[in-house]
């Protein structure tokens, strides 16, 4: 297995380099630190040239993506070429917010995506199975930002004139009340409930069919059969057998959810406000700011790859046929 | 699943189960594998059949589509044509889903929007098909260092977050019709190609293949005539449930602002640019949206349906 | 929908309780008044559409005007500002404003002396200095990425032998001298917060430690920025304090935030409909105003066809402004009109001459007859040609304005029923658009805003030598590529007249050429709207909305209902 880890993680190396090597091209190409201060008539010709001269970016593009490669490998990440703000500390925050969105989410979709999953399956063609498949494909079609509108717009707005409250049913936007000191554990979760319902609907949507589908697959298999011939009872023969067999594929599927999140929820932090890692690359990625999007797509991607890596282990750790092959 | 967590490159329900059932043996095989050719077709066409739900969808899918296709006949206005004294008229006699900021018909609109996005939909799926088939087969049979530096190189792009990465390409490429599909395409066949590698690593070893080897066919032929029917399934399954997700994600690219650029509608484009009007002109933003919802719903109800009547064991389970 | 509205209920119900529980909260301190001069209106929230990365005021933090507009308005005081009519007045930092009447301006050679109120000190009661002027104009100068050189780098020396006046020598006459230390974006910066010397890169980018505003900056990270009010301050005490603001980056979302109470005010991007929008809640006002960006339809003169004029005035009859202005402006605001001056605007200072352009108003027939005249004929297609070329034109502007866009596609059907065509081709903004297209003259017509600011030299856009060129890698901002020596002599000229009478004549000028040469045709100025809840904000907010200090900058004085 360590041999196997290590194999994977140096495999990870090329594809990072390339995958920074194509990313600094492409900033590049479309996006300069320089446009925003030329389309403004305050900023002189000369004091162009001096800024592109002070940043560095008069110097040949391949020195630029050396200097921010070798810096980066010493974990020296520096500043952001444009705001001058440091990198790391802004990544780690943006991480940071965007996991408390996206955790969340996870952990809701996961109880509601299985047990919805597992009970479609075990009253097939019941009608709370048609139900929630008919709920699943909803979830799966939405387009998310729409959805997210619909809901500012209910929450914020149409509620609460219907109950004449001066303040939103549920807050439209940010991570807490503007002004709000210490951590107010309600007021977060006020602000939490929108995005987290906007990002669970599609999650509950998947987990449930996949939950659906596996315990289908085990259900109508010849080992339970084997299992509730020998006598087991039922709830044994669910809990140990059913449910371990038909959640070790979503198992895997969710670590790789887990890292994807790294990348950030941009349109759900984006409508709702919520300074994450999305909201960092989109704003990164318009300064033509490569500083601040070559570093955050390595770490993104490393989160990809790190959290793949669980999701094979976990993978051959809990799939029985695996084991006991 | 469009914002966000798709960016995972989560794999499709479908890809799921097979990529579970492809670790030990038996789902190929059920892949109606000893059922090729004219019969195999017959065989799934009864069973999507029964599926009514799908039947239903791939109805409305092909109304949308005729609508689409014959926009001109089917649109009382001009899509560009604008009545400037009747801006923002709600839904009504004249112009029956009201009008937009330049007096625009609404219906129109979305007719010839749907012809766009609809466009945009088969376009990336049929493009990333071919792409995501080719790498998959030639990985899957050739295997070895082929197979190793194809699945690097689907790694590599399965490991930036695909909203993201469409984000760049868009940036670089632009915001044309041609452009936006070029992008997604690019980028949407990686899950294919995976799902066609495993198919073919384990048809390499059965012994059609074998036969057909023996009597001197060609590569070429091997993974035409022999390999590729018997995982048309998988392939056909998941180029559906494409069509959905482009049109998903140009929505969303549109929203971000990367997406196809008025003034050629689409509906992801009109319901974007339409979103600071959801409360005093709701109907640009209903509409659209609904569009949007009915297709997508259609395309994942048939994909359903489709992913049934190619899996023989769907009729063991149901009787 | 039918779960989707079940779910609704129940969370509502379950969340009503929660709402309720909260109102007392911010509210309570209202009756707590403490010392001050300030009726002490307790904590205000304002939404921020474009919230800022970074606070540096003079590196490139600085060229976003949400900088300005949401924190260093107030935390940092300027020499000289702008009024509500767009002309300079001296802030509460000088005693009084330089002028030539007074003998604070001198021509020959020229100087400003900087009378600094006695009275104003920092937030650590140390009193503000002629040596903290000096410091600024070396800050500028000298500073890794600053941004704001011009002027500057005029300056020779700064005189503080006095440490209540600040003398700044210039080598030359510089006319907009206010716009140093002060004006749009500048401001007196603190000496002693910098013991490193004039460099102040990296030093301010997310925290600026002192002020001489009437407020200071106490937090600031990517959820909000907090201003509370500064007791040193000399001027009359703000009212609100503390001031939050949230960033509300999402059009939409930002009015909802208004609309719902949980902003108090905004400063947004005007929409056709927002206006209506805001109607919609009777506790929200708005005060809508044409600003002092203006907004045209720019050639590019150096390229075929429109390097003919007789084209270019064919596309100005088929251009109808009026229907942009009536479908795209009117709606929220309805004194908005078409604009006619060759580069100003009527509401900063008196340098517009309203008249410029004004003959120019749709008649498709009568560019017919231009182009006719001038060798095209009519295919079939319904589009002129000459030579075998078809009057085809790109047209560019910046990508996801939907005011912009609906202007395209107006225009587009209006310029097709005079045999004109258009293909749009639009761009993200800023780049590639300010950096490969207009600079690099690839694109034929585009739509894209100017700033008139009280300063109304023109030179930095119609000179000649401001054509972008490889020889000044592409800094130029002529994007017009309009070279006439007569006219860029006059705007010379005009840069070294500081008496506003005798520069009034010569800035006409500039604009008559403007006009005779067809440059650019002038749409609308763009509207500006401030929008706040009056159940929360009485006061004279949006006295400043249509200026380009924003709606929020006179914060200090807003007041409670």
């Amino acid at each position: 297995m360590g041999q196997y880890i290590a194999r994977r993680a140096l495999v990870s190396i090329p594809v990072l380099l390339i995958a920074s090597i194509s990313v600094f091209a492409i900033v590049k190409a479309t996006a300069s630190p320089v446009a925003a201060i030329r389309s403004n008539p305050r900023v002189s010709q000369a004091a162009i040239e001096k800024y592109t001269h002070d940043l560095g970016l008069d110097k040949p593009p391949p020195e630029q993506y050396l200097t921010w490669l070798g810096n980066f490998i010493r974990g020296k990440w520096g500043t952001s070429i444009v705001t001058g703000r440091p990198v790391g500390p802004d990544i780690r925050d943006g991480l940071f917010n965007t996991m408390i969105l996206g955790i969340t989410s996870f952990l809701v979709s996961i109880v509601l995506g299985v047990g919805v999953g597992i009970f479609s399956a075990v009253r097939q063609y019941s009608f709370f199975d048609y139900l929630s498949t008919g709920s699943a494909f909803l979830g799966l079609s939405i387009p998310v930002f729409w959805f997210a509108l619909i809901l500012q717009i209910v929450f914020g707005l149409y509620l609460t004139n219907w109950f004449h409250l001066a303040t939103p049913v549920l807050p439209t936007a940010g991570m807490f009340s503007p002004g709000a000191t210490g951590i107010d554990l309600i007021d977060r979760i006020r602000h939490l409930i929108l995005p987290v319902t906007v990002l669970s609907v599609q999650i509950v949507a998947l987990y449930s069919r996949y939950t659906r589908a596996g315990m289908l697959d085990v259900l109508h298999s010849d080992y339970l059969r084997t299992a509730r011939a020998k006598g087991l009872n039922e709830r044994t023969v669910m809990m140990r057998h059913a449910m371990r067999n038909a959640l070790t594929p979503l198992v895997s599927v969710a670590a790789i959810d887990v890292g994807a999140l790294a990348g950030g929820l941009i349109v759900t932090e984006t409508i709702f406000s919520w300074p994450g890692m999305g909201v960092l690359f989109i704003s990164a990625m318009e300064n033509g700011d490569y500083s601040v999007v070559l570093t955050w797509m390595m770490i993104v991607v490393a989160f990809v790859i790190v959290f793949n890596l669980i999701a094979d282990i976990l993978y051959a750790v809990l799939d029985p046929r695996i084991r006991y092959d | 699943m469009t914002d966000d967590i798709k960016s995972a490159h989560h794999p499709e329900i479908g890809e799921l189960e097979i990529a579970a059932a492809e670790l030990p043996d038996d789902t190929l095989a059920r892949m109606g594998l000893d059922a090729v050719g004219a019969s195999q077709w017959r065989i799934v066409w009864r069973r999507l059949l029964r599926h009514r739900l799908a039947i239903a969808s791939f109805g409305i899918l092909v109304l949308l589509g005729v609508i689409a296709v014959f926009a001109n006949v089917f649109a009382p206005h001009g899509y560009a044509t604008q009545y400037l004294s009747q801006q923002l008229r709600s839904p009504g006699a004249g112009h029956w889903l009201g009008t937009d900021t330049l007096g625009r018909d609404e219906l129109s609109r979305l007719i010839y929007g749907g012809r766009i996005s609809l466009a945009v939909g088969f376009g990336v799926a049929l493009s990333a098909g071919v792409i995501g088939t080719i790498v998959g087969s030639l990985a899957g049979f050739y295997g070895g260092r082929l197979d190793t530096l194809l699945m690097r190189v689907t790694d590599l792009f399965l490991s930036i977050p695909l909203l993201v990465i469409l984000i760049v390409a868009a940036t670089l490429l632009g915001g044309s019709v041609l452009d936006i599909v070029i992008v997604l395409s690019i980028f949407f066949w990686m899950p294919l190609a995976r799902i066609v590698r495993g198919s073919f690593l384990s048809l390499r070893e059965k012994e059609f293949v074998e036969a057909a080897r023996s009597v001197g066919a060609s590569n070429f032929r091997i993974i035409v005539r022999h390999m590729l029917p018997n995982a048309i399934g998988p392939i056909i399954v998941n180029v559906t449930l494409a069509v959905a997700e482009a049109i998903l994600i140009e929505s969303v690219l549109s929203f971000l602002g990367f997406g196809i650029q008025p003034p050629t509608p689409t509906w992801g484009n009109m319901l974007a640019e339409s979103r600071d009007l959801a409360t005093t002109a709701p109907w640009l933003v209903w509409f659209p949206g609904l569009c949007i919802l009915l297709t997508v719903l259609c395309v994942n109800f048939l994909g359903d349906g489709l992913r049934d009547a190619f899996d023989p064991t769907q009729d063991l389970i149901k009787r | 929908m039918r779960t989707l509205r079940f779910v609704a209920v129940v969370a509502s119900l379950l969340l009503v309780a929660v709402a309720c529980g909260k109102e007392g909260g911010p509210s309570a301190s209202n009756n707590a008044v403490t010392g001050g001069g300030g009726q002490n209106a307790g904590p205000l929230v304002l939404g921020a559409e474009q919230f800022p990365e970074c606070l540096n005021p003079i590196d490139s933090c600085a060229n976003a005007s949400w900088e300005d507009w949401a924190v260093v308005d107030h935390v940092l005081e300027k020499a000289m500002t702008i009024t509500p009519q767009g002309t300079f007045e001296a802030t509460p930092l000088l005693t009084e404003a330089p002028t030539l009447a007074n003998g604070d301006l001198t021509q020959n050679p020229f100087s400003v002396k900087y009378k600094i109120n006695p009275k104003a000190v920092w937030d650590d009661g140390t009193p503000v200095t002629s040596k903290d002027f000096e410091f600024t104009w070396q800050a500028h100068m000298k500073t890794k990425g600053s941004i704001f050189t011009t002027g500057y780098d005029k300056i020779t020396s700064v005189d503080t032998t006095d440490p209540h006046t600040a003398i700044v020598h210039y080598s030359q006459i510089y006319a907009d001298w206010p716009d140093n230390f002060g004006g749009n974006t500048d401001y007196v910066l603190k000496a002693a917060a910098f013991p490193k010397g004039p460099d102040i890169s990296g030093q301010v980018q997310t925290n600026i430690p002192f002020s001489d505003g009437p407020y200071k900056l106490t937090s600031f990270n990517k959820n909000e920025l907090v201003l509370t009010a500064n007791d040193k301050w000399w001027g009359p005490k703000p009212n609100f304090s503390p001031v939050t603001v949230v960033p509300r980056t999402d059009s939409n979302t930002e009015v909802t935030s208004l609309l719902s109470g949980e902003v108090s005010a905004i400063y947004p991007q005007p929409s056709v409909t927002l206006a209506q929008r805001l109607k919609s809640n009777p506790k929200v006002k708005y005060r809508v105003g044409g600003g002092s960006s203006y907004e045209g339809v720019w050639l590019n003169l150096a390229k075929a066809p429109l390097n003919d004029i007789k084209v270019r005035e064919a596309l100005f009859w088929a251009t109808d402004r009026e229907a942009v202005v009536n479908t795209i402006i009117k709606p929220s605001d309805p004194d908005a009109a078409v604009l006619n001056c060759a580069g100003w605007v009527p509401n900063v200072g008196p340098w517009c001459d309203n008249t410029q352009f004004a003959n120019f108003h749709y008649d498709p027939n009568q560019a017919k007859s231009i182009l006719t005249a001038d060798g095209y004929k009519l295919g079939s297609d319904g589009i002129f040609a000459k030579n075998g070329q078809r009057l085809s034109l790109t047209f560019s502007t910046t990508t996801g304005n939907k005011g912009r866009e609906d202007t395209e596609a107006l225009l587009k059907e209006k310029w097709k029923a005079a045999g004109i065509e258009m293909v749009v081709k639009n761009y993200n903004s800023p780049s590639p658009i300010f950096t490969d297209i207009l600079p690099k003259g690839n694109f034929q017509v585009a739509e894209y805003a100017q700033v008139a600011s009280p300063d109304p030299g023109v030179t930095s856009i119609y000179a000649c030598d401001q054509i972008p060129s490889a020889a000044n890698q592409y800094a130029g901002q002529n994007f017009s590529f309009w070279c006439n020596q007569q006219a860029t002599n006059v705007m010379k000229q005009s840069d070294l007249q500081l008496d506003p009478a005798k520069r009034l004549p010569l800035i006409k000028q500039v604009g008559a050429f403007v006009r005779q040469d067809l440059v650019w045709l002038p749409l609308y100025q763009k509207p500006l709207i401030t929008a706040w809840r009056t159940d929360k904000i009485g006061g004279p907010i949006g006295a400043y909305n249509e200026t380009g200090l924003g709606g929020f900058y006179n914060l200090y004085a807003w007041t409670k209902p």
